[in-house]
């Protein structure tokens, strides 16, 4: 036993409740060291933050629409609210909800009694919220890029490393247990779509995010003392605007496809189709999405005139359309069942498509779309896709992360809804790309027609913000409900082999697997026997 | 009745007792990759730098190479290089159950790590170097550098001391001392961390 083990004297005293002492009880949320908890933690609180960010969103889009008399932000304050609203996207709800559903589901899909270090996992969630409100603090007092106070800079710039400093630790924690706590019989290639999806996420995350830590140290070092390298506050945003571009922001994208091809077989209800290659085309896809090196800092020429940048740029459309393909093939293998989850996951796999599209046309040289609205577009396109994937695997999971199943007609509105309005926003985006609106907000007004494609983003922006907040409403509603099946959809794979909501130590007896599809053999030989 | 050698022979053997998944050592491997991962991103916006200083004709370090002395930056390679040697002293050592020896190799390992600790200070002061001035961009970048890996090296020495108390309560023997063959990692690891910023900065300067 190591330090970092779970006390067994905290499992024993939660064994009276089945996944231990109500979650309301402050003082058990704040010491838990039980995975689902921190994980729903997770979850909810990036919920919170992605609400924040798509508002700030929506008030760099009514900047766009300022007429001369009417001026929402000062110039500095654009910044502010862009490094707000774009990296906020990635560390305030993508990393920290897609680490939050994995914490939950990954143990439960290799079998796993708990999460690797679940203190850390507790530390984890604990330092990223302490350094989430540091962050959002760093801006309101004027810090931040663009910001004029320069101590708030030096908070802002701190909480970012603690952000990420903190996700990683989370990172680690799913890592490990993907590794290392695998059940009997679960090898690598038998462990389901969603926790390979976080395998090369998580590997991916593990080896590009230190490289913005290292970023962020240099930036505070030279803020702090000297401001020679990148001035006061005005280069930082520029200094980590690869976070948010291409092919970077491929990272936060990768769990999508893993989410999407967890679900596709089970409602066809049939076996995953080439599974080998499904994983490899998530592996290619995670390698892709490999962009600390396509950074401002080293890249002494312009990024776009770099062979290797545009070839990723247009490979990386490749991955996520075989990956749509073979769910494409599985469906037609077999027989459809259209719930709220896949609908919500296939409107995730278009929005990527689309996203990964728009990123292969973004890299094309000649059309001098660098520096343009159509980054902005595209970075919502890849993030519209997260959104989705986390609704649908919260949907999909409902019975494991809350204990019951989710309102089916609202996740079949939802999916489409968010995918409508997420179009709404990125495309006249990316038309206004094209009419060189550029990737700053204009000091002025503009002329139609890129006034007007303004407008439909907003409005679509404005979608967007609806439809997240009806889902959020929706997770809230009925819960205490304890008629949960343990398997409602008849899944696959060992997360439904257990209870809803899994016991402490997630399963009676560890599971013994011989098969990459353990529950779809029993199912298969029971209905060949009935 | 005749009784056969299978009849007491069990036709399956005893399943083997699964081995103990290795936390300790995937999660130190996993940050160890994190903390390389930081190197190279600093790393990389230094020679981008430095290149950039010299592709203009100017001098990296102003006033020549001489203002960052080598002796001190070689005597702590050399300070390390020997902790790497009782660190690998104290694993051997517990491997055979051998705790006196266990506590010599991690005693003299901390013993090191203050002595490098206490020449990092001496070295930085020979320097007299401020963020500041000509030499604030070479300041930021080896500041950020240097002091990276000894913030490694602290976290390191912390690492040990929590294994090491752990080893004294009896937690560790040859069947099991993952604890601290992981801290024994993450040691190595920052001392090959500081081999890199001797070669790459205070060496090649």
């Amino acid at each position: 036993m190591t330090i970092t083990e779970t006390a067994p004297e905290a499992e024993a005293s939660d064994a009276g409740h089945p996944e231990g002492r109500a979650d309301g009880d402050l003082a058990t949320l704040v010491t838990t060291g039980d995975h689902k908890r921190i994980g729903r933690l997770f979850l909810g609180t990036s919920l919170l933050g992605l609400i924040t960010v798509v508002v700030a969103g929506l008030i760099l889009d009514l900047e766009r629409l300022s007429t001369d008399s009417f001026e929402l932000l000062t110039s500095g304050s654009v910044v502010q609210v862009t490094a707000l609203h774009e990296l906020g996207l990635v560390l305030l709800f993508a990393l920290p909800a897609l680490i939050g559903l994995a914490m939950v589901i990954v143990p439960l899909q290799v079998g796993a009694s708990t999460l690797a270090f679940p203190r850390a996992a507790a530390l984890s969630f604990w330092g990223w919220l302490l350094g989430a409100a540091l962050w959002v603090a760093g801006l309101l007092v004027g810090g931040g890029p663009g910001g004029t106070d320069l101590q708030g800079t030096d908070l802002w710039l701190l909480a970012t490393g603690m952000l990420i400093v903190s996700l990683l630790l989370g990172t680690v924690c799913v890592l490990t247990t993907i590794f290392g706590l695998r059940t009997t019989g679960m090898t690598l290639r038998r462990i389901p779509a969603f926790s390979f999806s976080m395998l090369v996420a998580g590997s991916v995350w593990l080896i590009t995010l230190p490289v913005a830590v290292a970023n962020l140290l240099i930036i505070y070092l030279d803020h702090r003392h000297a401001q020679v390298m990148w001035g006061a506050n005005e280069a930082i945003l520029s200094q980590l605007s690869w976070l948010t571009g291409q092919p970077q922001i491929y990272a936060i994208a990768i769990p999508v496809l893993g989410i999407a091809a967890d679900q596709i077989p089970v409602f066809a209800g049939v076996r995953q189709r080439f599974t080998g290659v499904l994983m490899a085309a998530i592996g290619i896809f995670g390698f892709l999405a490999i962009g600390a090196w396509a950074q401002a800092a080293i890249q002494p020429t312009d990024i776009f005139d770099e062979p290797l940048f545009v070839a990723v740029g247009v490979l990386a459309v490749l991955p996520v359309l075989m990956v749509l393909a073979l769910g494409g093939e599985t469906i037609r293998a077999g027989k459809l069942r259209p719930s709220g989850s896949l609908i919500t996951a296939l409107c995730a796999g278009l929005a990527l498509l689309a996203a990964t599209a728009a990123g292969a046309v973004h890299v094309i040289e000649p059309l001098e779309l660098a520096g343009t609205s159509w980054h902005t577009g595209q970075m919502n396109l890849t993030v519209l896709a997260v959104i989705l994937g986390v609704l649908s695997g919260s949907w999909y999971w409902a019975p494991k992360l809350f204990g019951r199943t989710l309102d089916d007609v609202a996740g079949k509105l939802i999916g489409p809804l968010l995918l409508l309005g997420g179009l709404l926003l990125a495309v006249p985006l990316l038309v206004a790309g094209i009419l060189d609106q550029p990737v700053t907000v204009p000091p002025g007004p503009v002329d139609d027609p890129v006034g007007a494609l303004n407008g439909a983003a907003f409005a679509g922006r404005a979608l967007v913000l609806l439809a997240v907040i009806g889902a959020a409403a929706t997770l809230l509603r009925g819960r205490g409900r304890t008629d949960t099946p343990d398997d409602p959809w008849g899944g696959h794979t060992l997360e439904w082999a257990t209870t809803s909501p899994p016991p402490v130590g997630n399963f009676a007896e560890a599971p013994v697997v011989t098969d990459d599809r353990p529950l779809f053999t029993e199912t298969a030989e029971e209905d060949a026997s009935a | 009745m005749t009784a056969f050698v299978t009849d007491i022979i069990p036709a399956d053997p005893p399943e083997a007792p699964r081995a103990r998944p290795r936390m300790v050592l995937l999660g130190t491997g996993f940050t160890i990759a994190g903390f390389a991962a930081l190197f190279v991103g600093l790393f990389a916006v230094y020679f981008t730098m430095r290149s950039s200083y010299i592709a203009a004709g100017d001098e990296w370090i102003p006033g020549g190479a001489g203002t960052i002395p080598l002796t001190p930056a070689s005597m702590m390679f050399i300070t390390l290089a020997m902790s790497s040697i009782t660190m690998h002293w104290a694993i051997w050592a517990i491997g055979h159950d051998d705790r006196l020896n266990t506590w010599l190799g991690l005693g003299l390992t901390a013993m090191l790590a203050a002595a490098f600790l206490n020449q990092a200070a001496f070295l930085y002061d020979q320097m007299g170097w401020e963020i500041a001035g000509d030499l604030a961009v070479q300041s930021i970048l080896i500041y950020a550098i240097s002091g990276l890996q000894i913030l490694m090296l602290v976290g390191a020495i912390v690492f040990l001391a929590l294994m090491a108390f752990r080893a004294m309560a009896g937690g560790y023997s040859s069947r099991d001392s993952e604890g601290l063959v992981a801290a024994s990692m993450f040691w190595h690891a920052s001392v090959a961390a500081y081999a890199v910023v001797w070669t790459a900065i205070y060496q090649i300067k």
